[in-house]
C-alpha cells in the first residue's frame, strides 16, 4: 500500500477556504498534506480522523528564504499556543492543522484576513500574472497584426498557426485569472466594510478543464497534421521540448532547493536561480537546437559525406525531383544534395539544392516548389512577384538592392506565365515558373539549352 | 494612512491594546483578551499577529523583548491616545443612547 501520494491540485492561492476544506476531506480519506512543490501536492498516509486546517497569509514568506523568517517564527509560536500546528507553506500561504475539537479560529477578524491576503497578493501572483498578460498580449498583437499585414508569413508556417491561437488562449486565462481576483477582492471589500465575510472565489475548475478541452486537441491536431505531412522532425523537436521544460523546471527548483540548505540569502538565492535559469534554459534549448539541425529533424537526416577539394560530398545522395544529371543527362562522381520542407495545412513548400563536381567543373541547381490552397493561390503569386528590398551594413557603410520580377516568355519552360528575377534591374539567372496549382523558383549556375528548360519546367509542373 | 487606519479601533484592535498598557507577548494577549472578557472576545493567533505587525508598523506599540521566537509588546504614546479616543467614542455613543432612550421613556 503506498505511504504517499501525488496530486495536482486546481486551487486558487487566495482560496482559503477551499483549500482548508479540502484538506481536511483529504485527512478525514486518510491523506493528510506533507509539503507542496511546484506542480504537486505531496500527501502521506494516515489514519483517517477529522483534522482541522485553516490557513493565514505572510507577506514576506518566501521559497527563496533560506528558512523560516523572523515573522514566520512569531506567527508560528501564536499558533502553537492556540494549538494550531505547522503543516507547509504555499507561497505566502501558512497552512496549519489542529485535531483539537474546537480550537480558536486562526482568523477572527475579517478586514485583518483581508488585508493580510491582499498584501500577499501583491507579493507575487498579482505582479507574476500581469507581466505574463503584458507580454501574452504583446506577443498576441503581434500575430494579429502579421497575420493582417502579411498573412502568408502565418499561413505558410505550422509553428505559427499552432502556437498563434496559443498565445490568444493564455491571455485570455491571465485575464480571466487576474479579473477573478480583483472582483473577489472588490466584493469582499464591500462586505467586509458592512461587518460582513470575505466573499466567495470564482472557480479556477472550469477555466483549467476549457484551457485542457482546447490545449490538447489542439496539440494532438498539430502534431498529426506533421504526422500527415510525413514531418516527423517537429514531432520529435516537440517531445523533446516538453521534456527539457520539465528537465529545467525540476533543474531550477533543485537549485533554489540547494541554496536554501546552504542558507543563502533570499537576495543571492534569487539572483543565482534567475542565473541558472537563464543559463539551463539557453544550454538546453541552444543543444536541442543544435542537435536538431545537426541531425537533420527539419531537413531530413544528415547523410554520410566525405571530402573532396575542400567540400563535403554525399557518399549515398539523396533523391531529388529534378537534379542536374536530369538535365544534363551525365553522372557525376562527387553529388552534394539537400532538401528543406516547410509546409502548413496551408501551404506546401520544399526547398532543393543539388550540387555536382567534375574535375572539370561545378555546376548546381536549386528550385523552391510552393504548392498552396487553391483559395491562397493568387495571395501567394502576388507576394511572389512583388518587388523585394534587401539591405546589409558592413564596417558601417550600408549596401540595398531591390529584387523584382520581369516575365518572359514561358513557352520554353512549357509553364502558363514564367518570370527572370534582376537585382537592381539587371538579370539574374533566377527564375519563377507559374503552373496551374503551384509555383517554381529555380537557379541554376549554367546557361540552360532549350531542351534543359523544357525538361526543367516538365519535371518541376509534375514534382 | 496609519491614523486614517485606526481612527476607529475594532474590538479586537481595542482589546489588544488594553492588555498592552502592561508589557507581555503574543500568548500572554490571547488569554487575557479571553479572561477579560469572559470568552466573549477570542483573537486569533493569525489575526493577532497580523494586527501587531501593524501597530508596529503605525508606532502604537514597541517591542521590548525577544526571548527565542516569544517576543513580548508594550503600548506606546500614539497607541494609549488611540485607545483613550476609541473609550471617549464608546462614551459618547453609551451617552447618546442614554439620552435617546431616556427622553423616549419620558415621553411613554
Amino acid at each position: 500500500m503506498k505511504s504517499t501520494k501525488y496530486r495536482t491540485e486546481n486551487l486558487l492561492l487566495y482560496d482559503y477556504e477551499h483549500v482548508e476544506e479540502h484538506l481536511s476531506a483529504m485527512a478525514a480519506k486518510g491523506w493528510r498534506l506533507e509539503s507542496i512543490g511546484a506542480r504537486l501536492w505531496k500527501y502521506r498516509r494516515a489514519e483517517p480522523a477529522k483534522v482541522r486546517y485553516a490557513v493565514t497569509y505572510i507577506q514576506d514568506a518566501s521559497q527563496f528564504n533560506p528558512g523560516p523568517t523572523e515573522r514566520q517564527q512569531t506567527l508560528e509560536e501564536l499558533c502553537a499556543a492556540a494549538g494550531w500546528e505547522k503543516v507547509c507553506d504555499w507561497f505566502q500561504m501558512q497552512i496549519y492543522c489542529s485535531e483539537a475539537e474546537d480550537p480558536v479560529p486562526l482568523e477572527t477578524e475579517e478586514s485583518v484576513r483581508l488585508e493580510a491576503v491582499h498584501r500577499s497578493m501583491k507579493r507575487n501572483y498579482l505582479p507574476a500574472n500581469t507581466v505574463f498578460l503584458i507580454l501574452f498580449l504583446a506577443m498576441s498583437a503581434w500575430f494579429v497584426c502579421t497575420l493582417v499585414t502579411d498573412p502568408l508569413r502565418i499561413l505558410e508556417n505550422s509553428a505559427y498557426l499552432f502556437i498563434g491561437p496559443l498565445l490568444f488562449l493564455q491571455s485570455v486565462i491571465l485575464s480571466i485569472t487576474l479579473g477573478l481576483y480583483w472582483r473577489w477582492y472588490r466584493r469582499s471589500s464591500r462586505s467586509v466594510a458592512q461587518g460582513g465575510p470575505c466573499a466567495k472565489p470564482g472557480k479556477l475548475q472550469w477555466i483549467n478543464r476549457a484551457t485542457y478541452g482546447f490545449l490538447i486537441p489542439w496539440t494532438g491536431l498539430y502534431l498529426l497534421s506533421q504526422l500527415a505531412a510525413s514531418q516527423k522532425g517537429p514531432v520529435i523537436y516537440f517531445a523533446v521540448y516538453m521534456l527539457l521544460i520539465c528537465l529545467l523546471g525540476f533543474l531550477v527548483r533543485k537549485t533554489t532547493a540547494l541554496l536554501r540548505r546552504m542558507k543563502a540569502s533570499w537576495g543571492l538565492n534569487l539572483f543565482l536561480t534567475l542565473l541558472a535559469d537563464v543559463v539551463l534554459a539557453i544550454v538546453l534549448m541552444g543543444g536541442l537546437n543544435f542537435i536538431a539541425i545537426q541531425g537533420g529533424w527539419y531537413s531530413g537526416a544528415k547523410s554520410e559525406t566525405y571530402v573532396y577539394l575542400q567540400e563535403e560530398w554525399d557518399v549515398s545522395p539523396m533523391d531529388l525531383p529534378l537534379t542536374v544529371s536530369d538535365l544534363t543527362a551525365e553522372e557525376y562522381s562527387h553529388i552534394r544534395r539537400s532538401e528543406y520542407d516547410q509546409s502548413s495545412i496551408f501551404v506546401s513548400r520544399r526547398s532543393c539544392r543539388d550540387t555536382v563536381r567534375e574535375k572539370y567543373g561545378r555546376f548546381w541547381l536549386e528550385y523552391k516548389i510552393t504548392q498552396p490552397q487553391p483559395w491562397l493561390y493568387d495571395l501567394v503569386l502576388e507576394d511572389t512577384l512583388s518587388p523585394e528590398e534587401s539591405s546589409l551594413s558592413v564596417r558601417g557603410a550600408h549596401f540595398s538592392w531591390l529584387y523584382t520580377w520581369e516575365e518572359v516568355p514561358a513557352a520554353p519552360w512549357g509553364a502558363e506565365a514564367a518570370y527572370r528575377q534582376s537585382i537592381d534591374g539587371e538579370p539574374r539567372d533566377t527564375w519563377l515558373l507559374i503552373f496551374p496549382d503551384r509555383l517554381a523558383e529555380l537557379s541554376f549556375s549554367w546557361d540552360l539549352t532549350p531542351e534543359q528548360m523544357a525538361l526543367a519546367g516538365e519535371i518541376l509542373k509534375n514534382a | 494612512m496609519a491614523r486614517a487606519k485606526f481612527q476607529t479601533l475594532t474590538e479586537q484592535m481595542f482589546y489588544i491594546l488594553l492588555c498592552l498598557r502592561t508589557e507581555c507577548c503574543g500568548t500572554d494577549v490571547m488569554e487575557q483578551v479571553r479572561q477579560l472578557t469572559r470568552d466573549r472576545v477570542t483573537v486569533g493567533p493569525g489575526t493577532l499577529y497580523s494586527l501587531l505587525d501593524s501597530f508596529l508598523q503605525a508606532g502604537m506599540i514597541r517591542e521590548t523583548r525577544v526571548e527565542g521566537r516569544k517576543r513580548s509588546y508594550l503600548i506606546t504614546e500614539a497607541g494609549q491616545k488611540a485607545l483613550e479616543e476609541e473609550y471617549r467614542r464608546l462614551q459618547i455613543l453609551t451617552a447618546d443612547y442614554e439620552a435617546c432612550t431616556g427622553e423616549r421613556r419620558r415621553l411613554e
